[in-house]
């Protein structure tokens, strides 16, 4: 993970292993994973937490808090399927 | 083939337009239809009618438990329909005809590289061989692709046939160029190996892109370039790492771990299509393996592989020179 700050790394991925178990199983996850937040003009690079979801919905739906221990926590919609072809 | 009583097949149908009624339109929903039902551990067809409602994911346990709590008018439910229900899980795409021109990389290639079409003998499709790889213990040249493309069956045993082409691309036992050797699905990872037997060479290359250089951890902002039988040279940039989902893998949702997210460039483009399973992503610059491909999405345009360092490990290969 390219993160200028350890300490911050360190947290992101303690909390990213509390949001896995909090969401792994909801049927609308599809993904948990610490990335950049594509939607965020502003900063692109800025590191969240990230759900991927099957379709549009809330973080309040899935019970999702806006960060964990300061870690923001955003929402994705990817949908994805094992790529063989036949 | 069982005797199918008149009564209980219009019973049946009847009961068919109702269940099509509810759930056809639910985004979930791949395919209604009568039929006898499928044992779930087994796959075995057995001589019960039942009204069949495929789905692309279904939902077990504490999951579906929280499904149907919020959302109790999408259960499916055996009195509403009023026959015997099955939920098939399973997802279905076009076919291709079996008959119309095949890709440049679905063809016979010698010698082997990385980039190109490969199945197991059991599954009529068609995904990518990876690359090159040698066995740490005994020094035997491997093939490394996903999981899912050299076994696909939680009953495939060493030994298992592997086609170059797949057998989606008319691959057949006479090319059969290696033998299932392993797995890493005990360890979450959807990875495999197979040794290669003497019918072609294999050589450590990866079509249209060179020879690969080594093997790195893949990191966030990473521009990566991957060689794949259906999409060919796709270009992305990682933009995820350490992700974790789960997948169903015999009978059980089971954990993968490693999971790297990799977006489209600025110039976009495509990153994958289905028959690209099994490519390897290579940091841009210097050609090292950092991810298996193992699964993508179209909209949005989204690729999803494992890191190369923990496939490598677990698997107990190293890279073949090149």
């Amino acid at each position: 993970m390219s993160q200028p700050d350890a300490t911050f790394e360190a947290r992101a991925r303690q909390a990213h292993e509390k949001l896995v178990r909090q969401v792994i199983d909801h049927p609308e996850v599809t993904l948990v994973d610490i990335g950049y937040d594509l939607e965020n003009r502003a900063s692109p690079k800025q590191i969240v937490l990230r759900v991927h979801v099957r379709r549009p919905t809330t973080k309040s739906s899935l019970g999702l808090p806006d960060d964990i221990d300061g870690v923001p926590v955003v929402l994705i919609i990817g949908d994805y399927q094992e790529e063989t072809g036949d | 083939m069982p005797l199918i009583n008149p009564a209980d097949l219009r019973a049946a149908r009847r009961a068919l337009e109702r269940a099509a009624a509810y759930h056809l339109f639910d985004s979930r929903v791949s395919l209604i239809d009568v039929g006898m039902r499928i044992e779930e551990e087994k796959g075995q067809v057995t001589n019960e009618l039942t009204v069949r409602v495929h789905v692309r994911h279904k939902p077990r346990g504490v999951a579906f438990e929280a499904f149907a709590a919020r959302n109790p008018e999408r259960v499916i439910d055996e009195q509403r329909i009023g026959f015997p229900l099955d939920i098939v899980e399973a997802d279905y795409r076009p076919h291709p005809s079996l008959f119309g021109p095949l890709p440049a990389r679905a063809g016979v290639y010698n010698p082997l590289r990385g980039g190109i079409s490969i199945s197991n003998e059991w599954d009529f499709n068609y995904g990518t061989l990876g690359g090159k790889v040698i066995d740490r213990e005994t020094g035997a040249e491997m093939i490394l692709s996903a999981w899912h493309v050299l076994a696909g069956s939680a009953f495939a045993q060493p030994g298992l046939r592997i086609y170059q082409p797949g057998s989606g691309d008319r691959g057949q036992r006479r090319n059969t160029i290696a033998l299932l050797s392993r797995h890493a699905m005990s360890a979450g990872i959807d990875a495999a190996v197979a040794e290669v037997t003497n019918a072609r060479p294999i050589i450590n290359d990866q079509l249209g892109l060179g020879p690969v250089t080594g093997v790195d951890s893949p990191t966030l902002g990473m521009s990566v370039a991957k060689s794949g039988r259906s999409s060919e040279i796709t270009e992305g940039m990682i933009d995820g790492v350490e992700g974790v989902r789960t997948i169903r893998y015999n009978g059980f949702d089971r954990t993968v771990r490693h999971v790297v997210h990799i977006v489209q460039t600025a110039g976009g483009g495509e990153v994958s299509e289905p028959g690209d399973s099994g490519s390897w992503w290579l940091e841009k610059s210097s050609n090292q393996a950092v991810g298996l491909h193992f699964a993508g999405s179209d909209v949005p345009e989204y690729g999803l592989a494992i890191a190369m360092p923990q496939v490598f490990d677990t698997l107990q290969v190293n890279l073949a020179p090149a």
